[in-house]
């Protein structure tokens, strides 16, 4: 398998000397080009610390991250954000309070020296389900479910073959969140994107993607294919509490 | 269709079809706030006539404020319909030195906040978004600047380049700006690591483009509400220096310079010291207003 993204024994610790924190230890995963893969697992299980690693916001204090074979350098080169990209978790957060939709989309433009903004600025308004009436509108007068639109139409304006999610819909109504998974899994499929997604909600990942990984405590618990976690084929305890814990969810909701 | 839409609904459109719309939008929308203040309006208003009078003082003032009128027969008069707020020791209209000082006022004013603003903000952002020894050194320098009592440092200043209102006003600024500093890197501080912030990292901006197009602009409210509570200060500091005579040089009309030119007449010519005092008061509280206003509507954490 010629692996697009590959993570060797990621280690990231923050701060130093009796108060350091390992939020992640020793995780080792591969992404193949085009695919889609998942990391599940609780709060503080250290899943978002691995995409925050890969894109250079947190530190990697010890093993590799390979893209395309390349080991990354920190801080990342130029021609990394055109690769890789990453929607947050909270739309209300994850947009400047004081910039329009087009500086928004705009700036990324300029920054990489594309001349044909205008064009890209409303393609790209188009792509993710929004018209070109939301171009010059404040992050105020969106809703979430826009706002998440927004930031996944930033994310894809510099037209990157990575993209990471961190939990893009855990802030969203329920409803809103099945239109924003169903926007992300069109945009995959119209522009062969590799996804590499993080929640704690094993349905959506089971939407989503092809192969997971489950992390508790800052390590890899497993590593399931989707038809394993539909047949419900764990192998370790911690994953068949965590699938028991959301069927109890579902069953009583439904 | 478009033709109908009256020019309000225009500004206050949800879906804006060009920037200048928007930003247009946005800033009468600061503007409706604002006009929904009275007191807000009154501080905009004294401002506004601050500036009038300092532009049209020429027009304005009956008399010369440097020449006086007939020594013998024109000194010290009391305020009547010839002399509004009556005459000096040198027999020159008190009115027309008022009308004159407030170009003085306004230009320490402008000048202050046009050196202490953009030196303010720029440390204190730089220092906020960088952290580390950046912080440290830039945050200490500040402490230096702060540890000084701004009248004593100001006094010090024009001691040692001369007395005179540009060395007043430079020694204002280079008092005034480290609260401003501190100001801008706690908003920095809590800024620095939003996932906005992030999100434009992810894009490959450099520092400056961050700091300047992101960091700034919100910064930039709660530094313009700081400076504009501070004019009051600074009103006062220069009209202290006027009056020590370390600031404005005779016969300059400078507000604080003529309360201290009248204050031997100060039981019997009651007009001659409260007429500028009046107008330094007025001014003052003007800016207090306005600021506490622009406070009300420009900082999202006083809105209710």
């Amino acid at each position: 398998m010629s692996a697009l993204l590959d993570i060797r024994n990621l280690h990231v610790t923050f701060g130093a000397g009796p108060d350091a924190v390992q939020a992640v230890r020793g995780v080792t995963l591969k992404v193949a080009e085009g695919e889609s893969y998942g990391i599940v697992g609780e709060s503080g299980s250290g899943k978002s610390t691995v995409l925050r690693a890969i894109c250079g916001l947190a530190p990697t204090s010890e093993g590799s991250i390979l893209l395309g074979g390349s080991e990354l350098t920190s801080p990342r080169r130029a021609d990394f954000y055109r690769r890789v990209q990453m929607v947050f978790q909270d739309p209300y957060a994850s947009l400047h309070p004081r910039h329009t939709v087009d500086r928004v989309l705009s700036e990324p433009l300029a920054i990489h020296g594309f001349t044909d903004r205008e064009a890209r600025v409303e393609q790209a308004l188009t792509d993710v389900g929004l018209g070109p009436s939301f171009r010059f509108r404040y992050p105020h007068q969106l809703s979430g479910g826009q706002r998440q639109r927004v930031a996944v139409a930033r994310a894809l304006i510099l037209e990157p073959r990575v993209l990471l999610l961190d939990e893009p819909t855990s802030a969203l109504d329920a409803s809103i969140q099945a239109e924003v998974l169903n926007l992300l899994d069109r945009l995959r499929t119209e522009r062969g994107l590799t996804y590499v997604m993080v929640s704690h909600d094993l349905a959506v990942v089971a939407h989503m993607c092809d192969r997971l990984m489950v992390m508790q405590h800052g390590q890899a618990v497993e590593e399931l294919t989707r038809g394993a976690l539909r047949a419900r084929a764990a192998t370790t305890d911690y994953t068949r509490q965590l699938l028991t814990a959301s069927h109890g969810y579902t069953k009583a909701a439904s | 269709m478009t033709a109908t839409f009256s020019r309000r609904e225009w500004l206050l459109s949800e879906q804006p079809a060009s920037r200048r719309q928007a930003r247009l939008g946005q800033g009468y929308r600061t503007w409706l706030a604002l006009r929904a203040n009275p007191l807000a309006m009154i501080g905009l208003a004294i401002v506004v006539t601050l500036v009038v009078v300092a532009l049209l003082a020429n027009v304005i003032a009956p008399y010369d404020p440097i020449v006086g009128g007939d020594l013998r027969t024109e000194r010290l008069l009391p305020p009547s319909l010839t002399h509004l707020m009556g005459t000096d020791e040198q027999a020159r209209d008190i009115f027309s030195r008022l009308v004159h000082g407030s170009r003085i006022t306004l230009m320490v004013v402008a000048l202050v906040a046009v050196i202490a603003t953009p030196i303010g903000l720029l440390v204190g952002t730089t220092a906020g978004y960088f952290g580390g020894w950046v912080d440290t050194v830039l945050m200490r320098v500040t402490d230096i600047f702060l540890a000084f009592p701004r009248l004593i440092l100001a006094l010090a200043f024009v001691a040692a380049l001369g007395p005179g209102i540009e060395n007043a006003i430079i020694a204002i600024a280079i008092t005034s700006w480290p609260p401003y500093a501190r100001l801008a890197r706690a908003e920095t501080l809590t800024i620095r690591d939003t996932d906005y912030i992030n999100a434009i990292r992810l894009q490959g901006a450099r520092p400056v483009r961050i700091i300047w197009g992101h960091v700034v602009p919100l910064c930039l409210s709660s530094v313009i509400i700081r400076v504009t509570l501070d004019m009051a200060g600074i009103i006062l500091t220069a009209a202290g220096l006027g009056f020590l005579g370390l600031g404005a040089q005779p016969p300059q009309p400078e507000w604080g310079a003529m309360i201290a030119g009248g204050r031997r007449f100060i039981i019997d010519q009651w007009w001659v010291v409260t007429m500028p005092g009046l107008a330094i008061f007025v001014v003052s509280l003007g800016f207090n207003f306005l600021g506490d206003g622009l406070r009300d509507v420009l900082d999202p954490k006083a809105r209710k």
